[in-house]
């Protein structure tokens, strides 16, 4: 009798997800051509007026509106293979050079932005739920006001207030003027213009994932396992982290991937509002001045590092749930 | 509608309140060009001056006044939320049930698309939208309508599934009924959700535009309160003598209280 | 060790009058009655179980303390092993682990002969100890639920139904078990078997 040969999960995963990278790849290079009264079809038009001819010519040659569909994509796809992500309007440089440039400040900000986050939103969400009574938790309220208030708006806020006004923290940039990697105090320097923006948001950040737990904490405080852990005389410490995180855990985990791609949208907001040299402030660039090569490179970056991030996230879930909770150990 | 006010009366104070200030909102949105001293596009006046009974939020840089400004936000941000929110909640309400109730190759298709469309960052994908189409207000609300409608999708979906198991349905479904037989039978039970929904997706609408004005995309003749704030922020003397207190707070507290208010109505029902 | 007089649990449609009860260390008490004639409620108000009806008494002292003052502090003197014990296991821990949490928390260390002795005693295998509850029956669970309990050296065991643990078990095992167990803690066993009751309780009273 034949075996069936499992696909691993691993396998079907990896799959899918370079389906969807191809999905995006694709999407990315039609989007633009599929909106109508774009500026891909309209080459010669009131945009060629504005834009040197030297810039439009490598318009023309990395875009090529005049061959058919198929062969536009073929294009594309071997200058993707090439790193070749177009030449930018606004900066009169390879979108590719630009946007490699500022990754590494959108990482610095967004990874730890991410990490303290969710951590600190776990944390709260947890001790509020388990504090709750019939009247509900006192933070919620607050939580769901903070929530509500968009991104950029909190960005703005504070950097009128504390940037500004109180002159607590620097108010933009990612270093002072004149400071390079290799003067002293660079270190210092860099931490002290990442602060305002980190803080800022970690803040937005926090509420959403922090409902997401204390939802959570609720059900699983309910649980047989948890008060019978009191009447064991488990310590409180031992009875949150290792019968409610826990058990929360699987359940938030899959919302998590999903707030942290909302995270890497708040981290680029946060970086246009503070001039903070990463992607954000590439789009605000990007935007103001209708830099169409930036904005399709920074959509292109920007969603893969979504799908990387989700990718990233289900593994960390396989690799948790991968204890089989049902298999005798000696299997 | 005694029904609509005995629902009214059984929410918590806090979400009484929130009605009331969406309420006012509305209020104001309507009334405003009844009410605004001057029109939005006058720009006659003298730059810059402090509020004053004349200008009763002083006026920006260019010489326009800003409380007329500001009323005239009204009537953009509270109409296209309004619009985006129905068009967006009523989009994913539409596929979902589609899917639903066709399954199959429809339903795997959307599905797929559906996922693709969460895992990328939302609001890039929207501006980027509203970059390359030509900006005025319609291709806004068309970009922002475009996106959001995912998370409707999702969550209707599976309210849907279920539905569809039930009795009463099935029932229908064999003495053959056509998609819109079924369609009016689930009416019912989905106006709860699709109304929360429609709420939280005008909360989205909101977010969203002022955050497209704030980067400069959209309509540059639509004086919304995410350009109101822009031009704030632009303005480089924003800070001396105080300038800021009735050039950028007025639009920043009309955002926030629209977006609170909101957000705290539908809070804990989706 | 244990007064309790005038108890009385309040539902919205009834109210049900307990008889008082002076329970001296080391003994061992059943309370027999059929189901439903509020057994576990009171074993539960005593535990500070919510429920559904309102717990009202004259006294009720454990080791001399009023109960109703104790709060938390009372588990470190009882043990409550309920009837129903599927799901009073966490399903991401190993049993090992529970074990570990459980000694921690009392402040006792963890002694390999002592453990493997009262294992035995209630026929659970030591290797379950590596298993999650997933993987036990229906009985090892209650069984080993009935083990944490005695593990932490409570003064007082409240046990509620304990014959659901019947599977391999037999009666008598329990009942040798309880009875190694009495003397040096006191012992209260709500069952509806007179069988048990009888073999292992100096006293019963009937609700």
């Amino acid at each position: 009798m034949a075996r069936r040969v499992a696909i691993s999960p691993a396998l079907r995963n990896i799959t899918r997800y370079f389906v969807y990278l191809l999905a995006i790849i694709f999407i990315s290079f039609a989007l633009p051509r599929l909106i109508p009264g774009n500026p891909l079809s309209f080459m010669a038009g009131d945009y060629a007026k504005d834009v040197p001819s030297s810039v439009l010519q490598q318009f023309g040659a990395y875009y090529a509106p005049d061959l058919p569909f198929t062969q536009q994509f073929i294009l594309y796809l071997r200058n993707l293979g090439k790193l070749d992500l177009g030449y930018s309007f606004y900066y009169k440089a390879p979108v590719a050079e630009r946007i490699f440039g500022a990754l590494k400040w959108t990482l610095l900000l967004s990874l730890p932005g991410l990490l303290i986050s969710t951590g600190l939103a776990i944390w709260i969400g947890v001790r509020m739920g388990l504090a709750a009574n019939d009247r509900g938790a006192t933070l919620l309220l607050p939580l769901l006001a903070t929530q509500a208030v968009p991104t950029f708006l909190m960005a703005a806020l504070a950097q009128v207030l504390f940037g500004y006004k109180l002159r607590l923290f620097p108010a933009s940039g990612a270093c002072t003027p004149g400071i390079t990697a290799s003067s002293p105090g660079y270190a210092l320097d860099v931490l002290k213009h990442l602060l305002l923006p980190l803080i800022v948001l970690v803040i937005s950040e926090v509420p959403s994932t922090a409902i997401l737990s204390y939802n959570s904490t609720l059900r699983v405080r309910k649980e047989q396992y948890v008060s019978f852990a009191k009447y064991l005389g488990i310590s409180e410490d031992d009875v949150r982290q290792q019968f409610v995180i826990k058990n929360i855990l699987p359940e938030i985990l899959g919302k998590l991937s999903m707030q942290t791609i909302l995270c890497v949208t708040g981290s680029l907001f946060v970086e246009a509002v503070f001039s903070y040299p990463g992607l954000g402030t590439l789009l605000k660039q990007a935007t103001s001045y209708r830099d169409y090569p930036l904005m399709q490179g920074i959509l292109l970056v920007s969603c893969l590092y979504g799908v990387c991030i989700s990718a990233i996230f289900e593994s960390i879930l396989n690799t948790h749930t991968r204890t089989d909770y049902r298999r005798k150990p000696n299997e | 509608m005694s029904d609509l006010w005995a629902k009214i009366g059984k929410l918590p104070p806090y979400k009484r309140l929130c009605l009331l200030v969406l309420a006012a909102y509305l209020a104001i949105a309507l009334l405003a060009p009844a009410v605004m001293p001057y029109s939005a596009r006058d720009f006659s006046h003298p730059p810059l001056v402090p509020p004053s009974s004349k200008h009763l939020l002083g006026t920006d840089e260019l010489g326009h006044d800003i409380f007329s400004l500001l009323l005239n936000g009204f009537r953009f941000t509270v109409f296209t939320a309004l619009i985006a929110g129905f068009l967006s909640a009523t989009l994913g309400t539409a596929l979902a049930f589609i899917s639903a109730y066709c399954g199959g190759a429809i339903d795997t298709a959307l599905h797929f698309f559906a996922s693709l469309f969460l895992m990328v960052p939302e609001l890039i994908v929207i501006m980027f939208i509203a970059v390359f189409a030509r900006p005025n207000l319609k291709n806004t609300i068309l970009a922002i309508v475009f996106f959001s409608w995912v998370r409707v999708y999702q969550i209707m979906r599976a309210k849907l599934q279920d539905c569809l198991g039930n009795n009463r349905v099935v029932y229908i479904l064999s003495l053959k009924g056509n998609i819109l037989d079924v369609a009016r039978a689930l009416f019912l039970d989905i106006l709860p959700i699709w109304s929360s929904f429609f709420v939280l997706q005008c909360n989205k609408a909101v977010m969203y535009e002022t955050t497209l004005a704030y980067f400069g995309i959209g309509d540059p003749l639509a004086k919304t309160w995410g350009k109101l704030i822009k031009a704030a922020m632009d303005y480089p003397n924003l800070y001396y003598d105080a300038v800021f207190l009735w050039y950028l707070v007025p639009p920043l507290v009309a955002v926030l209280g629209l977006v609170v208010s909101l957000a705290l109505l539908v809070s804990g029902e989706v | 060790m244990l007064v309790l007089e005038g108890a009385r649990i309040q539902y919205s449609h009834l109210t049900l009058s307990y008889p008082d009860m002076h329970i001296a260390a080391g003994e061992f008490v059943g309370i027999s009655g059929a189901s439903g004639c509020g057994k576990t409620s009171l074993l539960e108000a005593l535990v500070g179980r919510d429920f559904r009806g309102e717990f009202s008494c004259e006294r009720a002292l454990l080791v001399g303390r009023d109960i109703r003052m104790l709060g938390e502090a009372r588990y470190r003197l009882l043990s409550y092993c309920p009837q129903f014990a599927q799901n009073a296991l966490n399903p991401k821990l190993t049993m090992r682990q529970h074990l570990r949490l459980t000694l921690k928390g009392n402040g006792l260390s963890y002694d390999q002969e002592k453990i493997e002795v009262l294992l035995e005693r209630l026929r659970l295998s030591v290797t379950l100890l590596d298993h999650y509850p997933a993987m036990l029956s229906g009985g090892q669970k209650q069984r080993f639920v009935l083990f944490l309990c005695a593990v932490k050296q409570p003064e007082l065991l409240i046990l509620d139904e304990p014959s659901s643990a019947l599977d391999v078990i037999t009666l008598r095992d329990i009942v040798s078990f309880l009875t190694d167990l009495r003397g040096k803690t006191t012992i209260i066993m709500a069952s509806h078997s007179q069988q048990l009751l009888s073999k292992a309780a100096d006293q019963i009273i009937s609700f």
